[in-house]
């Protein structure tokens, strides 16, 4: 088998560029299903007149209604079999291509070529170019006739002026075995083609690669694609899109399916911690973004957290093993404090040292809570003075918000316990009608940097400098000051006493 | 003992740290209660839950690593009242368990005094 002088290479009979058209008559099967598409073709097209020629849209009809008398190819009746099945081929393909058939190169475009190329000038159709179209000649021309010279095919790739965006792979056309007949110019997009493939190859890429899932979604949630990052935590890809609900498979539960879904139609600009099933049925967290690209498209971005969660988790579960067991210790030495004092008529000793370990006990509450990161002074004195409120409003708490320091909470919620106790033994807690009030402020309204609190008793019974000084009040004049960076100062008015305690904040977060 | 004028009362103690529960037992005697335990080990906490007599109980949450959940539940339902002591306050309670009493440690007499007079009420 195989045309003597051109070797056979597989069923495609190729020989040094030449694509032998003329080889396919000898293939009887292919030429049968050409004859049944040809005929359904024609069947289904305006008809083809006497011309033969099929489809091709608006050039197609042009050609129908050629006075081919004038073009140098003649009525298509008497063309050879090559130059009107290639012709055929050109009108009903997709991709823009050039026919140039004869010595003098009449020239046959397709609507493809049209839409890339723009329209060639009046009346150069089945018209020697390079009267007829010199513009294109002046590129093409030389090429054009190294091809019908050597039956070899040649690519132009670097045109210029109108043309700079396109490139043309040149392919003689035998009319017979060894008789080169015409050239076929198969034409392409260079330049935007070029960089919309790089441009798509990093977009590409880095949908791929970034450790962030990118879900596409239309409204209603019907996925459309989703990245490999997506494919990697839920375990879903691609692929399964099409047969699988998604949102069914990954938010099992309805009533939280419904939620997710409100979230992801709001497009409010938050993020939003999401619990997730994967495909093997292991449940995940993810923190979700949506974002709205147009009406058709949505776009939703997520992190995978649960690595994150659990190690807060983690933590949180050490921070409260670490209170309890603080609280535990807090509690053994309130046992040998009772197992000392004893026997030894102390009772109010023991109580005393009761209260102040339990004052402690509820300020380390205060911090753990916040994480040992600091507290709200409002809150430190709410919870320092709680034992001393009787259900009642003789206590007045009156301040801005502050944040203290872990130290500096610790040490006004024991001063406070302090003046707390005095209060209610000899102070204006100690009978019905007595009042504190406590605030505080900046002391230079400029700046927050310290700030003074007042503990104002009224309505006691009338007060008298004490004789002797206790804990109490060695912990409010001298620890206080080194503790909160500020001076404290107690005065017994008769009518109440009066204690400033200055705090210096900073850097308190 | 049967002939004894005052009535008895008797107070489960639940608590694996010695000396906390030597204090609970100061409190406790203090209000008037005989101790029943105290126990440090669940298994011993629950068998003393479902056969022994008394008519309050503390529980410490957490037997080393063990909660004593499980020994609430006998107490519930055995209709005895019962307060958990736990360094957690009450956050720290599972929902199921919320309102139940809660003693936080260290202990204040105030609170423990109250809870048994409120529970000895219902």
């Amino acid at each position: 088998m195989g045309t003597p002088g051109i070797p056979a290479t597989g069923g495609l009979a190729v020989a040094g560029g030449f694509v032998n058209v003329t080889a396919t008559n000898r293939l009887s099967p292919c030429r049968a299903g050409m004859d049944a598409r040809l005929s359904t073709a024609e069947a289904t097209s305006d008809g083809t007149g006497d011309t033969g020629l099929i489809g091709g849209g608006a050039v197609g009809g042009r050609l129908r209604a050629l006075d081919w008398a004038a073009s140098p190819l003649g009525p298509p009746g008497g063309w050879p079999t090559a130059l009107h099945t290639v012709c055929n081929l050109l009108l009903a393909s997709p991709f823009p291509l050039l026919l140039w058939w004869g010595e003098r190169f009449a020239v046959i475009h397709n609507n493809d070529w049209a839409t890339l190329a723009g329209e060639p000038p009046t009346g150069a159709l089945a018209q020697p170019a390079e009267t007829h179209w010199p513009e294109l000649w002046a590129s093409l021309g030389p090429r054009l006739r190294q091809v019908m010279a050597d039956g070899a095919t040649v690519e132009s790739d670097r045109l210029t002026g109108s043309f700079a965006n396109i490139a043309c792979s040149h392919i003689p056309i035998l009319n017979a075995p060894g008789v080169v007949g015409g050239v076929l110019s198969a034409v392409r997009e260079t330049v935007a083609r070029e960089s919309l493939r790089r441009e798509r190859e990093l977009l590409q890429s880095i949908i791929d690669t970034i450790p962030v899932m990118i879900t596409l979604y239309e409204p209603g949630q019907k996925v459309l694609r989703v990245n490999r990052e997506f494919e990697r935590v839920l375990g879903w890809t691609a692929g399964e899109l099409s047969r699988v609900s998604l949102m069914d498979e990954v938010y099992p539960d309805p009533a939280y399916r419904a939620r997710v879904r409100d979230f992801m139609e709001s497009f409010l600009p938050e993020w939003m911690d999401i619990g997730m099933r994967t495909r093997s049925g292991k449940s995940i967290e993810a923190s979700w973004f949506n974002i709205k690209i147009s009406d058709h498209t949505q776009v939703g971005i997520g992190i995978d957290i649960t690595d994150r969660k659990h190690a807060e988790q983690q933590r949180t579960l050490l921070i409260n093993e670490l209170n309890d067991r603080v609280k535990n210790t807090l509690a053994t030495v309130q046992s040998l404090a009772a197992q000392s004092l004893r026997g030894r008529g102390g009772v109010d000793a023991r109580q005393r040292f009761e209260a102040r370990l339990s004052a402690l006990a509820l300020a380390h509450d205060l911090l753990t809570v916040e994480g040992w990161r600091g507290a709200a002074l409002g809150d430190v004195v709410e919870r320092a003075v709680s034992p001393f409120r009787a259900g009642d409003d003789r206590i007045e708490i009156r301040g801005a918000a502050v944040r203290l320091s872990p130290k500096q909470a610790l040490a006004i919620s024991m001063a406070l316990h302090e003046l707390g106790t005095n209060a209610l033994k000899y102070g204006a807690l100690s009978n019905r009608d007595g009042r504190v009030r406590i605030g505080w402020q900046a002391t230079n309204p400029a700046s927050n940097a310290l700030i003074e609190l007042v503990w104002d008793e009224s309505g006691g019974p009338p007060v008298a400098p004490p004789a002797r000084k206790g804990f109490g009040s060695r912990l409010l004049e001298r620890n206080l000051a080194r503790e909160l960076g500020g001076p404290t100062t107690i005065e017994y008015r008769p009518v109440g006493l009066i204690c400033r305690i200055s705090c210096r904040l900073r850097d308190n977060g | 003992m049967v002939s004894d004028a005052t009535p008895r009362r008797r107070a489960l103690i639940v608590e694996d740290e010695m000396l906390v529960s030597m204090l609970l037992e100061d409190l406790l005697a203090e209000l008037a209660f005989e101790p029943v335990g105290p126990f440090a080990r669940l298994d011993e906490a629950l068998a003393a839950a479902r056969e022994r007599d008394f008519e309050f109980a503390v529980l410490d949450v957490n037997l080393n690593g063990k909660e004593t959940y499980s020994v609430a539940d006998i107490l519930i339902e055995r209709g005895i009242p019962f307060v958990f002591a736990t360094g957690y306050g009450k956050s720290g309670l599972p929902p199921r368990y919320r309102q139940c009493n809660v003693l936080s440690k260290p202990f204040r007499r105030d609170d423990l005094a109250r809870i048994v007079a409120e529970t000895g009420k219902a």
